[in-house]
C-alpha cells in the first residue's frame, strides 16, 4: 500500500502571518487516484491545495510547519527548486485563465520553457489537445487567440496546458465553479479518463461532484482535517458526527 | 417624494452631461476654432505647404517658417520617450514584481514627489547643473565613444555645450519618467494574480511571468501610458525654454542647440510686433494642436487595435 502514496502529508500546519489557519493536517494522497477535498467556505481546503505546489511563496509572510513527501523529498525544505516542482505538480484554477497568445502557444507555453521546440513540440501540443477532448474544436484554429473560446473550452485549454508538461500530479481548484452544467460534466468526464495517467486532487464546492467522481475524500472544517476516507464509505457511513451533519446538508 | 428625486436626476444628469460635452468636445473645438482664426493672416501669406517646409524664421525680413520648431518639437519628444519608456517600464516591474514590500511604498511615494515637482525648477536644474555636467563630462565622453562610427559619429558631432537637444530631452525624459511608470504600474497592477499564478504553475520563473503574462496583458495600458507621456513632452515649455538654446535652425546633431514650438511662442509672443509676426505665432500654436491631436488619436486607435486582439 505504501508504495502507491504519491503525497504524504505529515502534521502540516499553515500560518497567514500570524494566524494559524491549517491546523496539524496529516493525510495521503493516493497514485491515479482522485482525492477530493470539500468543506465549508473556508475551511481551508484551496489553502491546503496550494500548499502542495508551494503557491503561497509567491506572497509575503506565509510559513509552513512540518512535512509534504513528495518522490522521497519534504518539499517544504528551504531548498527545494519551485521551479521544478511546479512543472511536476501541476495546477488548474477556478476561472479558466488562458494568456493573451493563440491557442496554440498556450498549450505550449509550459513546453517551451522546458526548451521543447519544432516537431516535437507540435506532436505534444496536440496529444495534449486531444487528451483534454479539445482538439477536434480546435484543431482549425490553433492561430486564433484563446479568448476566442468558450469558457468551458478555455478551461479545458488550460487542462490541455497544463498535461502538456505531463505533470505527475495535478491540481485542480473548484475548476468547474465558473462554468454551466454542460461544460461542468465535460470537465469531469475529462477528469476522471485523465486518473490513468496523473494522481489528481480536486477541492469541490459541490458534494455531488466529489461523490461522482472523486475515489478519496477529506473532509476539511475550520483549518482541520475532520476525516479522509474512501469516498463511498465517507458518504455513506461517515465516521464523524461533524462530516454526517455536511454532507446531509445540515450546515454548510 | 418619488417625484421630486425623479426631477433632480434629470436635472444632475443633464448638467453633468452638459458639462463632459462641453469640455471634452466644445471647448476644444472652440480653441481650435480661435487659433485658426487668430492665424489666418500667416496662413494666407505662406500657406499650408509652405509654412511646414520653411526653415526661415526672420522677423526683420517677415518671412515666417515652421520647420525648425516643428522639427525640434518632434525629435525632442521622440529622444525623450526613447529614453524614459524602458526607464520607466523598469521601474514599474521593479515595484510591482520584485520590490520588498517596505520597499514598493518608498519608491511609489518618491516617484509620486517627482511627479509633483514644477517644471520651471526641472528647468532650472538642468540650466545650472546639468548642462555643465553634460557639457564637461557627458557629452566630450560621448564624442569620444561614437566618432569612430559614420552616422553615430554624426548624430553626436559638433561643440558639446550642454544647451543642446541631448540635455534638453534627457531633462524631457527625468519629467516624463515618474507619470509614465505610474501609469504603467497601474496597468501591472490589474494583471489579476491567478494569471500569474497560471504561468508559475506550469513552472515559469520570475522574469518569464513578467515577460510572458504581464507585459503582453498589460500591452494596452504600457502603450497608453508611454502616449499620454508623449503628449506632456509635446507641450512642455518651461523646462525645454531653459535647455534648447532657442536657435531657429534645425538641429545637424544632438549637440547644437535648436528650438520648438513652445519655446518660439514664450520666448516671443511679447516681442511680436507686427500681425504677421503674431499671426504666425498663433499658426504654429495650431499646428502644436493638431500635432498633439493627432499623436493622441493614434495612440488611442492603437490600444484600440490591442485590446480588440485579444477579445
Amino acid at each position: 500500500m505504501k508504495k502507491n502514496i504519491e503525497i504524504e502529508v505529515k502534521n502540516l500546519n499553515f500560518y497567514y502571518g500570524e494566524k494559524l489557519v491549517l491546523k496539524n493536517i496529516n493525510l495521503s494522497i493516493y497514485r491515479n487516484k482522485i482525492t477530493a477535498l470539500i468543506g465549508p467556505s473556508g475551511c481551508g481546503k484551496t489553502t491546503f491545495l496550494r500548499c502542495l505546489n508551494r503557491m503561497h511563496d509567491l506572497y509575503v509572510g506565509n510559513r509552513y510547519e512540518g512535512e509534504i513527501i513528495f518522490e522521497g523529498k519534504n518539499i517544504l525544505d528551504k531548498n527545494v527548486d519551485l521551479i521544478s516542482l511546479r512543472a511536476k505538480i501541476g495546477m488548474v484554477f477556478q476561472k479558466p485563465t488562458p494568456f493573451p497568445m493563440s491557442i496554440f502557444d498556450n498549450v505550449a507555453y509550459g513546453l517551451r520553457l522546458k526548451g521543447i521546440k519544432g516537431s516535437e513540440l507540435k506532436e505534444r501540443v496536440e496529444k495534449a489537445l486531444i487528451d483534454a477532448a479539445l482538439w477536434d474544436e480546435v484543431k482549425d484554429k490553433l492561430r486564433e487567440s484563446a479568448f476566442s473560446l468558450s469558457g468551458g473550452q478555455q478551461q479545458r485549454l488550460c487542462i490541455a496546458r497544463a498535461i502538456a508538461v505531463e505533470p505527475k500530479v495535478l491540481l485542480f481548484d473548484e475548476p468547474t465553479s465558473a462554468l454551466d452544467p454542460i461544460s461542468t460534466s465535460k470537465i469531469e468526464e475529462l477528469i476522471v479518463k485523465l486518473k490513468s495517467k496523473i494522481t489528481i486532487v480536486i477541492v469541490t464546492h459541490n458534494m455531488q461532484q466529489a461523490a461522482r467522481i472523486s475515489d478519496y475524500t477529506a473532509f476539511m472544517y475550520l483549518g482541520e482535517l475532520i476525516e479522509i476516507g474512501p469516498t463511498e464509505k465517507v458518504f455513506t457511513t461517515p465516521e464523524k458526527k461533524l462530516t454526517e451533519d455536511y454532507i446531509t446538508g445540515r450546515f454548510g | 417624494m418619488e417625484k421630486r428625486g425623479h426631477y433632480l436626476e434629470i436635472i444632475i444628469k443633464n448638467f453633468l452631461g452638459f458639462w463632459a460635452l462641453f469640455s471634452g468636445f466644445l471647448f476644444p473645438f472652440i480653441i481650435f476654432l480661435i487659433l485658426f482664426y487668430e492665424s489666418r493672416l500667416a496662413i494666407k501669406n505662406f500657406g499650408i505647404v509652405k509654412f511646414l517646409t520653411t526653415s526661415t524664421w526672420d522677423p526683420v525680413s517677415q518671412t515666417f517658417g515652421g520647420l525648425p520648431m516643428i522639427v525640434g518639437t518632434l525629435i525632442s519628444t521622440f529622444i525623450a520617450v526613447l529614453i524614459a519608456a524602458p526607464v520607466a517600464i523598469g521601474i514599474a516591474i521593479f515595484i510591482t514584481e520584485l520590490a520588498p514590500s517596505w520597499l514598493k511604498g518608498v519608491i511609489t511615494s518618491a516617484i509620486e514627489l517627482l511627479a509633483a515637482i514644477p517644471s520651471i525648477i526641472y528647468g532650472m536644474w538642468g540650466f545650472l547643473i546639468l548642462a555643465n555636467f553634460m557639457r564637461s563630462y557627458v557629452e566630450p565622453f560621448l564624442q569620444k565613444i561614437f566618432s569612430p562610427f559614420p552616422l553615430l559619429g554624426k548624430l553626436f558631432s559638433g561643440p558639446p555645450t550642454g544647451i543642446d537637444v541631448f540635455t534638453t530631452s534627457l531633462v524631457l525624459s527625468i519629467m516624463i519618467i515618474p507619470f509614465m511608470a505610474s501609469v504603467v504600474k497601474d496597468s501591472f497592477n490589474l494583471v489579476p494574480s491567478v494569471m500569474k499564478e497560471s504561468a508559475y504553475s506550469l513552472g515559469a520563473t520570475k522574469w518569464e511571468v513578467i515577460k510572458d503574462v504581464v507585459i503582453p496583458y498589460t500591452i494596452s495600458g504600457i502603450t497608453g501610458g508611454l502616449v499620454l507621456s508623449t503628449g506632456r513632452a509635446l507641450g512642455e515649455t518651461m523646462a525645454v525654454t531653459f535647455l534648447a538654446g532657442n536657435v531657429a535652425q534645425i538641429p545637424s546633431s544632438l549637440f547644437y542647440p535648436f528650438t520648438t514650438i513652445t519655446v518660439a511662442l514664450a520666448n516671443q509672443f511679447t516681442e511680436a510686433d507686427t500681425p504677421l509676426y503674431l499671426s504666425s505665432l498663433f499658426y504654429l500654436s495650431l499646428i502644436l494642436f493638431v500635432l498633439s491631436f493627432i499623436i493622441l488619436s493614434f495612440a488611442k486607435i492603437m490600444v484600440l487595435r490591442l485590446q480588440k486582439r485579444w477579445k
